[in-house]
């Protein structure tokens, strides 16, 4: 009781408060703006916090690093764009909440969830503090191998209407993971000899492309975000908050999945979103079914993600073992600070500990009712003109992919997962599953060869294993027969011709993946590849034959009272289209940014494609495309300073 | 759209103005970037960090100095970068692995660059490394080390963990078996502590400082070790192997350096070395570094590290070929 008294007599000075007001602030905006992860933004922060005392520098980190995740779902919410790897899984039902005009309630229940779970993560880690070690060294290398791989069962969740195709996008995700040098043999796999690839697809990347640019074809479809034009209240909100709340129990659950699964390395939020996502939409409630707009499918995420920070704090506290890639950089304001992870953050500073715990709990509050406040005007922008938003968003989109890795591939690469991600869209191929393949792919099989090298083959007699991967396998069978039972209900489904395409594609694709993993990779650094090229030529095949089948005797055409299950909905428009001017788009402004720079790319871009996409007022659309200008120019030159690359114009004065 | 034209040849004008006065004095510095091979938070973006807050201060013109991570097979893509396409003007260094002046004979399939053009600036660290084992392990001898079947951990193929754990195996016909795959160094002891494995090799001395009650000191690698403790590659026999030994161990001295790319100019390579050398003994920049708690400063001048280097490469042909099977 004392530790807590000193560490909130610490915690009060009006320096360190405003520590930690001006690091919440830091954090919304960096969560907002895709392309700035948490991660480098900490990276940035951390030399201004040398002259400050231990208090008040933590309490700038943490009050970052706290709330990136509950800004993120603004863009995520309003657009179809995470604004951070961790807003992937509320894009799905949170974007479709605001395409019905209710963007204020899914606000409302996206920044409740977050506050409850981001405090009750800080919970976790204050009640963590007495049994952090030995809890810590419980858990063995096999036991992270078996939660992972009870993670990978949610996919048969979250597979959709249909299950064979969730599989095969839960494999393409997982064939994607291992482009790069893996780890165990140290050779490059599928990487072309490009320098580019020797790290992976950067994830955060792939979650722009896959959900972000296809969201924002149907946006130019539609005209506006929110087809009526309902005028967006606090009722709204005030509605998504007592949804938070009359859902308790699974904000509670899934606070608990977030700050558990948080603890674990290698288990990040991206992963943890959509374990959380998958637990909620087992039990979908009353409402709209899962990827429609239910509010369930909001707030699970929104709770576990923001309850992440407090639990992967435990193993950085106790043991100076990172439970994130943010918690790592964390470690090194330890260091500066002369704080020593291990029995003494738990014995003679355990009160900067408690303020730690106390940093979170506030951040996520002031975060909240930051975000709560302005709800209103957020709101408001589900009804402008998709004319004005698309070059808006695109914007941000490219120009944060470049932030990467500075290279064109960073265009090329958003711009092709973005393809990928239009077509699965079209073609009912689940999004959620690939990116849970492809952000549990490397984990899986990392701690697969660690436990291996340890241990041979004995650790698979462990209690925890054996709990946890029978857990697993029973929910795939649990999941399996209801697909069974639920065979030969007409749905509504994509078109077959396309889709007889897409699904041989995929074969071909897993098939010469299969057979170059065989021929060109060491053993070690071929199972996991092969194995999982082979189950995605084996599911694109069978998707392929089903199709066919479908495709030679058509169900009876059953009108309009059918209602397609899961993320997928029949397209309404020329989809084609939209998709080809998005992506044309992007084009044209990243060859603008390699011209001539970011600066006069994103104005000549913004006023080009408001004038295009058919705006009347000129004075508007200059004001648009100068603010945009500012704010990119503010947020990438002044904020988070990176150097750009000189462009191609630049080059050619030179020359001269 | 008027405005828009006018805009652009107004940034046109700045652009080649500024790239005039770049040119008319060459040892004048505007902006450097510090590009980091590492990814961000890591110790090799700390310290470029460090350096990017003091260092200006002492070159001409007073630059302001950015940091960019630019991460990437543990720092080869970065020094691949600064051989093939880094403006060579002074305008970027890079802090990479001090291991990559012989990672192309390591490594020559990936690491196909010519390691004498790299222009040395300095280094931080010259620390010896060591091989250690947790107490709980029962392995508290080098006798016990060498003979025997335990696990040692090491991070990925290319890192230090996993090239000194193979160097002394290979070198000392050890018997234990080298788990790769760890996250980080920290990652690797937190398997110790759970008795998971029996120990690491190559680390450096700060890690001594955690926990010297939990673990045993087995040997040293490179030389400045404390005399109590064996030296790993004194004990290698075979001459050729001892040499490769020493090619391998010598990295160690130029720990955390920085380089220029090979086409900078003499003069700016001498500015930018001369105030490294000034900036490590400057009271404010000690100050700074001493935050850094894990670092022992014991820089190298960017005219020893060339010189250490160059002598390193010139062993025969032989001599490369033992490190490569030292390191397998």
């Amino acid at each position: 009781m004392d530790l807590i008294l000193t560490a909130i007599a610490e915690m009060a000075q009006p320096f360190r408060m405003l520590m930690l007001v001006t690091g919440v602030f830091a954090g919304l905006v960096v969560g907002v703006v895709p392309g700035i992860g948490g991660l480098f933004a900490m990276a940035l922060l951390i030399p201004m916090t040398y002259n400050m005392d231990p208090y008040a520098a933590f309490a700038l980190l943490l009050g970052m690093g706290s709330v990136t995740t509950t800004s993120d779902t603004i863009p995520a919410i309003l657009f179809g764009v995470p604004g951070s790897v961790g807003a992937a899984a509320t894009v799905l039902d949170g974007h479709a909440m605001a395409k019905k005009g209710e963007a204020a309630r899914a606000f409302g229940a996206s920044y409740s969830a977050s506050m409850i779970g981001g405090v009750f993560g800080a919970l976790m880690l204050a009640a963590a503090i007495p049994v952090m070690r030995p809890l810590v060294l419980y858990l063995k290398t096999p036991d992270f191998f078996a939660i992972c791989a009870f993670g990978l069962s949610i996919v048969a969740i979250l597979a959709g209407s249909q299950p064979l195709k969730g599989l095969a996008a839960a494999m393409l995700g997982m064939l994607a993971s291992f482009i790069g040098i893996d780890s165990i043999a140290g050779v490059e796999r599928w990487s072309f000899g490009q320098i580019y690839l020797w790290d992976g697809l950067p994830i955060s990347l792939v979650f722009l492309g896959l959900f972000g640019l296809p969201e924002l074809a149907s946006l130019l479809m539609r005209g506006s975000i929110q087809g009526n034009a309902e005028r967006p209240t606090y009722a709204g909100m005030w509605q998504g908050i007592r949804d938070t709340l009359r859902e308790w129990p699974l904000v509670l659950r899934c606070s608990a999945i977030g700050s558990l699964l948080g603890a674990v390395p290698g288990i990040g939020i991206a992963v943890l979103d959509w374990i959380a996502y998958g637990h909620a939409s087992r039990r979908p409630g009353p409402g709209p079914k899962f990827g429609q707009g239910n509010v369930r499918g909001v707030i699970a995420p929104e709770s576990a993600n923001n309850a992440k920070e407090g639990g992967s704090l435990i193993p950085t506290i106790a043991f100076g073992v990172p439970g994130s890639a943010s918690m790592s950089i964390l470690l090194g304001a330890f260091v500066i600070h002369g704080l020593v992870p291990g029995p003494d953050m738990l014995g003679k500073n355990a009160a900067i500990t408690v303020s730690m715990v106390l940093s979170i709990a506030v951040a996520n509050i002031v975060g909240a009712v930051t975000c709560l406040l302005l709800t209103r005007q957020l709101a408001r922008i589900a009804q402008v003109s998709a004319a004005i938003l698309v070059p808006l968003v695109i914007t941000f989109i490219v120009v944060g992919a470049y932030q990467t890795n500075m290279s064109a591939f960073d265009f090329l690469l958003v711009m092709l997962v973005g393809a990928v991600g239009m077509a699965m869209k079209e073609l009912n191929w689940p999004r959620s599953a690939f990116s849970l393949g492809f952000v549990l792919g490397p984990s899986l099989e990392n701690y697969f060869f660690l436990a291996y090298q340890i241990s041979g083959w004995a650790w698979l007699k462990q209690p925890l294993v054996l709990i946890l991967l029978g857990l697993a396998i029973a929910g795939v069978v649990r999941q399996t027969v209801s697909w069974i039972k639920a065979r030969g209900n007409a749905d509504a489904l994509p078109p077959a011709l396309p889709d007889i395409a897409a699904s041989s594609a995929l074969t071909l694709l897993g098939v010469s993946a299969l057979v170059t993993a065989l021929l060109d990779f060491p053993f070690e650094a071929a199972i996991f590849p092969a194995i999982t090229a082979g189950l995605l030529a084996l599911f694109s095949l069978l998707t392929t034959i089903q199709t066919m089948l479908r495709w030679r005797k058509p169900v009876p055409a059953s009108g309009a009272d059918v209602t397609p299950v899961g993320e997928w909905q029949p397209s309404d428009g020329p989809a084609m289209k939209g998709n080809l001017t998005v992506l044309g788009l992007c084009l044209a402004l990243a060859f603008l940014v390699l011209l001539a720079g970011h600066l006069t790319a994103t104005f000549v871009f913004v006023a080009g494609g408001i004038w295009m996409l058919g705006s009347r007022s000129l004075n508007m659309t200059l004001a648009v495309a100068a603010g945009t200008t500012l704010c990119i120019y503010a947020v990438f030159d002044l904020l988070a300073s990176q150097p750009w690359p000189a462009p191609w114009l630049a080059g050619l004065v030179k020359a001269f | 759209m008027h405005w828009i034209f006018w805009r652009l040849l107004a940034l046109f004008a700045v652009a080649s103005l500024s790239w005039v006065t770049c040119r008319a004095q060459a040892v004048e510095f505007q902006t450097i970037t510090i590009k980091v091979g590492y990814g961000a938070g890591g110790g090799y973006d700390q310290t470029s960090r460090l350096i990017a807050r003091h260092l200006g201060r002492f070159l001409p013109g007073q630059p302001n100095i950015i940091v960019q991570n630019v991460p990437g097979g543990g720092s080869l893509k970065l020094t691949k970068m600064l051989v093939g396409s880094e403006p060579a003007d002074g305008s970027v260094i890079a802090s990479i692995s001090e291991a990559m002046f012989y990672a192309p004979i390591l490594d020559p399939e990936n690491a196909t660059f010519d390691p004498l053009a790299l222009q040395w600036i300095g280094s931080l660290v010259d620390d010896p490394a060591y091989c250690l084992t947790s107490k709980q392990s029962g392995i508290d001898t080098m006798e016990k080390f060498l003979q025997s079947d335990f696990l040692i951990g090491a991070t990925g193929k290319n890192s230090t963990t996993y090239i000194f754990a193979a160097l002394a195996k290979n070198g000392m016909k050890a018997r234990y078996k080298i788990v790769t795959g760890f996250d980080g160094t920290a990652d690797i002891e937190l398997a110790m502590q759970r008795g998971e494995i029996a120990g690491m090799c190559g680390v450096s001395s700060s890690l001594l400082r955690n926990d010297r009650a939990a673990i045993n000191i087995i040997g040293t690698f490179g030389q400045g070790g404390s005399g109590a403790t064996p030296s790993i590659s004194a004990t290698i026999a075979d001459p050729t192997a001892r040499q490769a030994a020493d090619l391998i161990e010598s990295a160690l001295h130029i720990h955390h350096p920085l380089v220029a790319p090979p086409g900078v100019p003499k003069e700016t390579v001498d500015a930018l070395r001369k105030a490294y050398s000034a900036m490590v003994v400057d009271a404010d920049f000690l100050a700074d570094a001493t935050k850094l708690g894990d670092l022992t400063l014991n820089p190298t001048s960017g005219e020893a590290i060339s010189q250490l280097v160059a002598q390193e490469l010139k062993a025969t042909p032989a001599v490369f070929a033992a490190a490569r099977e030292l390191v397998k």
